[in-house]
């Protein structure tokens, strides 16, 4: 019944009022043309009230004359009578429809994407990492959502982001949420059909050696140079042949690094300020000429002079081009006391030592020599270290 | 004619009224009367709606009664009803 309100409501019901002396006959008449009639309710002996559809209601118009009936609305109600009441006020449509439009391009882009995460291994380094890596391939707030084609970005995303497992896109409105998992990374799998030894990288005194797999070749205490097999591949015996195997294992040893630096109290550096001015140039009669001043304001500076001839398109014209460049240089004077020149030196020294180390180095020993001559003083950095020395070699 | 199809209903062991236009009246306690397959209004009053159907005459009688829907072979009686009278 409640569908069939809202449908009286959407295509409108006139209540009418018939009057006559033969109601039976109008309402037989009613009945046979397909005229639909709802809730006739009798007023009195000679009037009744019935709903009819806007549709049928023009059919009325025969069956009043047939009958000696008048009829009349009593009350209009229904959405096609509201409409016809604001036909003439557009604007006032104008109103609902401009907001429904603008509610539905508002909400038709993402304002925030959201990763969505289980556990405690994703910190939020890793969720901004991943929104970059998204932002690299066009995801990024402020995008119409209905063009994210998500299959193909997350396809692309496992493939750009090594540890990544699986990742989905669910757009909720206006926040896109990332979801994403992490990929366990298993244990390097040890090829037992590749033979090889494990080389030492560096020179150095063994501290400790940890043959996993293959015959280590060396003990504490010895002293191996560059090349030397620390742990062999072969594995002799009396019995049988000898056996190949893919060493595996570490080899500790302690490493010595030296640096030494020059530092002089007294310095003198020039550099470029980064401002230059160019001016362009060509040749005719033999002589150089070019456009516009070449003097400068500058105190310090340096010319440079390019030739190159004129080309459009791969095809070389006899016009040579000058290019005239001045740069604009500083020369500071650094004075170091004896203290400064250490701690300089000493800072310059750290920084090259330990491009040498490893990610398991182990510093165990610091020691410095310092020289002084006249102007300067040589600082001499010797570092001992402990540190992984084995690399794999392949035997055959 | 309807004892034959009576009995043919009867054989396949369908429910009455299907084959033929036989008048069906539903009576929803004493507030609304479901008529099916009637001819015509002859009277309506709001204390009497007189009907004719292929057997007769049926007379329902209460106090209030209006039609709520009418299409050509259905209606909806609603109101007090006192009694149902049919006469051939």
């Amino acid at each position: 019944m409640f569908l069939k309100k809202i449908l009286d409501y959407i295509f409108g019901k006139v209540t009418i009022l018939v009057e006559g002396f033969f109601i039976e006959k109008y309402i037989n008449i009613c009945t046979n043309r397909k005229i639909e009639l709802s809730n006739i309710q009798r007023e009195n002996s000679c009037m009744f009230t019935a709903n009819v559809s806007i549709k049928d209601y023009k059919k009325l118009k025969n069956i009043g004359k047939k009958t000696k009936c008048k009829y009349k609305i009593v009350k209009k109600r229904g959405l096609p009578f509201i409409l016809h009441k604001y036909r003439k006020r557009r604007f006032l449509l104008l109103i609902p429809i401009t907001i429904i439009i603008l509610l539905i391009i508002s909400t038709s882009f993402i304002y925030d994407i959201r990763i969505v995460t289980e556990g405690e291994e994703y910190t939020e380094e890793y969720k901004q990492y991943i929104i970059q890596e998204l932002e690299k391939l066009g995801v990024k707030k402020y995008i119409y959502k209905y063009n994210i084609d998500d299959k193909n970005i997350e396809n692309q995303m496992l493939i750009n982001v090594e540890d990544l497992s699986w990742i989905e896109f669910k757009i909720k409105g206006v926040v896109l949420n990332v979801d994403i998992r992490k990929r366990v990374i298993g244990p390097e799998v040890i090829n037992n059909n590749e033979f090889s030894n494990i080389i030492a990288i560096k020179p150095g005194i063994i501290e400790k050696v940890v043959a996993t797999q293959g015959k280590s070749a060396v003990e504490k205490g010895d002293m191996v140079y560059e090349g030397d097999v620390l742990i062999s591949g072969v594995i002799p015996s009396e019995i049988i042949d000898e056996k190949y195997v893919n060493a595996q294992g570490e080899v500790f040893a302690k490493v010595w690094y030296k640096e030494d630096i020059n530092v002089n109290f007294y310095e003198e550096n020039t550099s470029y300020t980064g401002s230059e001015i160019k001016r362009f140039g060509t040749k005719l009669l033999n002589k150089k000429i070019f456009f516009g001043k070449l003097s400068t304001n500058y105190k310090e500076y340096d010319t440079i002079i390019n030739e190159s001839k004129l080309s459009v398109k791969g095809k070389q014209f006899p016009i040579v081009i000058y290019e005239y460049i001045i740069k604009e240089k500083v020369t500071t004077s650094i004075n170091r006391t004896y203290e400064e020149a250490l701690k300089y030196a000493n800072e310059i020294l750290e920084k090259n030592i330990s491009t040498n180390f490893n990610q398991d180095t182990v510093i165990l020993n610091k020691s410095n020599n310092i020289t002084e001559y006249n102007g300067g003083v040589n600082v001499e950095l010797i570092y001992e270290c402990l540190e992984q020395i084995g690399t794999k070699e392949k035997i055959y | 004619m309807f004892k034959n199809i009576r009995k043919i209903e009867n054989a396949l062991e369908i429910s009455e009224g299907i084959i033929d236009d036989i008048t069906k009246l539903t009576c929803y306690s004493n507030e609304k009367i479901y008529v099916e397959n009637y001819l015509g209004i002859i009277e309506y009053e709001d204390y009497m709606i007189r009907l004719n159907t292929s057997d007769g005459e049926v007379y329902i009688y209460g106090i209030d009664l209006n039609i709520g829907e009418l299409t050509k072979d259905e209606m909806v009686i609603t109101g007090k009803i006192n009694n149902i009278q049919f006469e051939r």
